[in-house]
Order: structure tokens, then sequence, then C-alpha cells
């Protein structure tokens, strides 16, 4: 194949077929500029494994590249972090490929393409298994949670209980931060983000009846940064002992509530 | 045991985060939106977008178990390419990620991934449209406002789409 001929569809198909036989397709994305390889491997989720052959500015060499699908799909369960971007950057350059702009891509020669091929195909199953563990930093609201219930036990001992579900809880969902043990209950819950707030919402309504006694307070790490509808909601179903987490401000009031 | 697939789709949702968190990621552009519902689940819904294709793209709803790790419920996917169902040829263009119908009513696991997948007509190879969709499948009552932003973000998409076919220049 010469490296003046066009880059078309049928071209490239040719090129892969002789090294992967019938199953592969190609198909073109963007006419003479980007071409996708379609082969039968597949993700955990059942999607195919992402492969694009991009032209260059060089006359002869390709871009093999996933055009940034691999990071895009680490983002679909966590959130983007500089870890997740480093793990994938090593994991490339550990089969021959670097990561620009969010994609990992090598440029070879049209007599190297399947051997770029097949590491790309690797890059983006591994990924999948090794970068996304690697890069997960555990449950974001931990660490707040983690304070508000140390405070709590710092003040109150043994009448704190941990990741409490009542007895009869619709399910295991609607677990309470923790509960300070009184003559009447006080359910705490640690609110950092908008969507703990909901969370917190939540299981106010729904442990209502198994719980119809106690008294619910919420702990916000700062209220004004919840959105204005969470806010209201959390207000609604929650006594708030202060805008700011203050575990003074927090004890005093449970103080209060315990001995009303 | 924490809810099922089923009872987290059907839920009636709605956005409660009026400050959309629209993120620039190397390669991608996404939305995040903290959903409120009753009962309470704390779920989100999610975009992500490719910059250089702008037909691949995925509308997410994310599931947040207590203390634990992130599941994807359901994905509205535009044309990455193609899907295997188990079983079945695989098949190519928008498809949405479900659970399986055996999956549909059992508790959601801490391994879970929507495999199953339906494809879904050509036109939601355009993300308005298949945003759309993903509102009406996982029941988010109309935003108007988000609505715009996630056509905003494709139109922008697709501008520098069309920037980049103007400004090819062939080396040959």
């Amino acid at each position: 194949m010469s490296s003046s001929t066009p880059l078309t569809q049928d071209r490239l198909a040719d090129v892969v077929r002789s090294g992967f036989g019938e199953g592969i397709r190609v198909s073109t994305r963007r006419p003479g500029r980007i071409f996708q390889v379609s082969i039968p491997a597949y993700m955990s989720d059942g999607d195919a494994v992402i492969i694009f052959i991009e032209k260059t500015k060089r006359a002869g060499v390709l871009r093999v590249t996933d055009l940034a699908h691999t990071l895009m799909r680490l983002t679909y369960e966590d959130d983007f972090t500089d870890d997740m971007l480093a793990g994938l950057e090593a994991l490339a350059e550990r089969n021959g490929f670097s990561v620009s702009d969010g994609a990992v891509q090598t440029e070879v020669p049209e007599r190297e393409l399947l051997p770029a091929l097949m590491g790309l195909v690797q890059i983006e199953a591994c990924a999948e298994g090794v970068v996304a563990p690697r890069a997960y930093r555990g449950p974001r609201p931990e660490e707040f949670r983690r304070l508000v219930i140390e405070a709590l036990k710092q003040e109150f001992r043994d009448r704190v209980q941990e990741h409490y579900v009542p007895p009869g809880a619709p399910n295991s969902d609607f677990e309470i931060d923790a509960v300070v043990n009184f003559r009447r209950t006080v359910a705490v819950a640690a609110i950092p983000s908008d969507i703990e707030a909901e969370r917190a919402v939540g299981t106010r309504f729904a442990l209502s009846e198994k719980m119809p006694r106690a008294l619910w307070l919420a702990v916000p790490k700062d209220i004004e940064r919840l959105t204005k509808k969470s806010k209201s909601r959390l207000m609604k179903a929650y006594t708030i002992p202060s805008a700011e987490f203050d575990p003074r401000a927090l004890a005093s009031r449970i103080n209060e509530l315990a001995v009303a | 045991m924490g809810p099922s697939w089923s009872q987290l789709v059907a839920v009636p949702k709605t956005v409660a985060s009026v400050r959309l968190r629209t993120k620039s990621h190397p390669g991608h552009r996404g939305i995040d939106v903290v959903l409120s519902c009753d009962p309470g689940y704390a779920l989100t819904a999610a975009v992500r977008v490719n910059v250089r294709l702008l037909e691949s793209f995925s509308a997410i709803l994310r599931y947040e178990p207590p203390r634990s790790r992130p599941l994807v419920v359901l994905r509205v996917n535009g044309d990455h390419g193609e899907h295997a169902v188990p079983g079945e040829p695989p098949i190519s263009g928008p498809h949405i990620h479900r659970a399986s119908p055996e999956q549909e009513p059992l508790p959601l696991h801490d391994r879970f991934k929507p495999k199953h997948a339906d494809p879904i007509d050509a036109k939601y190879r355009s993300l308005p449209f298949a945003w759309e969709l993903f509102c009406r499948t996982v029941n988010i009552a109309p935003h108007e406002r988000l609505a715009r932003v996630v056509a905003r973000l494709y139109n922008e998409i697709a501008q520098a789409d069309i920037d980049e076919l103007f400004n090819a220049t062939d080396p040959g």
C-alpha cells in the first residue's frame, strides 16, 4: 500500500482484515479524517472497545486513538480526578502510547497499524479494571460524616450509635448517620453536600413512622453552599443547630432537645 | 437490602441543583446535577459528551448507596459504536443501557452494571433529543433551564466540529 494513496474506509478495512480476519469492520466517522475500527472485543457493560484511526499531517503515518473515550467512560461512575488521569497515563506509557488532551494515542507507520490497534484494545480493557479502582477515593462524604460522629462521641460517648437502621426500615438505604439515645432518640444527619441533603430528607420521611418520637437534627458543613431547593427541603425536615458545623453548638442543641 | 433497579428508575425525580455543575475535562465535557425524589435516594443525573465526536455521549442515572461506590443505573448512549447483548448479534448506534428483565425487580448489588441494551431510534444520535428521552425514561420532571444547558453544550461542540472540518487541510 503506497503512503500517497488517499486514506479511505476500504483501504483501511483491507489492512485491518489482513491481520484480524473478517470479523472486523471499519466505518467512516469523519470522511477522510476519522475512521472507527469495530472488533469483537467488549467492555464489562457490553460496549465494544473504542478504536479510531485518524489521519495525521505526516504522509504514511496514522494515529491510533480512543479519542478520549477511555477517560470519559471512567467518569461515568466516579468524578474525574488527577489520579485517574495519572493512572491512565502510566498505563498508556507501559503500552507504548501517550495521553494527549485525554486521548490515549500513538502515531505509527501504516505497516505497524495492527500491533498498535491491539495495544489500544489492551489499554482500554485494563483501564476499566486497574485505573478505575485505584482512582476511587472512597465515598465522598465520609470524611465530614466522620468529623460529626467523632464530635458526638466526645460529648455523648456510649449514647451514640453510628449508622443506625431502625428495625422495619424499608431498606438499608435509609440509614441514619448517628443516633444519640436519650429518653427520646436524637437522629443526626451529616450534610456535606446537596446529594447528602437529599438523602437525609428521604431518610427522614421514610423512617418517620418507624421512629415517631425521634428528634431530627441535620448538621450541614455549610448550609449556604447547598442549593436553594435542597436547603429548603432540609430545613423543613430537620432542626439545624448552626449554619456551619460547630461541635459546641451541636452538643448544646442536643442537650436542649434531650431534656425538653 | 437496598432499592431495586425498578424502584430507582421509576421514582419521580426533580432537579435539585439549581446551580448546575458543568465540567470541562480533557477530551470531554460534562454536566452533573443532584436529583430530589420521595422516597429519597441519593441519585444524580450526568451528561458526558466527547468533544471530537459529538454523537458519542452518555446521559447517566447514577445512584450512590450509603458509604459505597456510585453505581450507574441506566445510560442513554449516543453513537459510540457497537454494543453486544449476550446471545444476540451486536447492535450499533444509539441505545439504552439498562438492567435485564430478570434484574429489574432485584436490589442493586455493588458490582451492578447495566449490561443489557435496547437499540433506539437514530434521531437519538443528537444529545438534546436523547436528553429528553433520558428524562422521560427515568422520570425526571421537565426542567427547561437544564434542557437549554444541555442543548448549548451540544451546540458548542457541534460548532467546534464544523470548524475542524473547515480547517482540515489535506497533507497529501
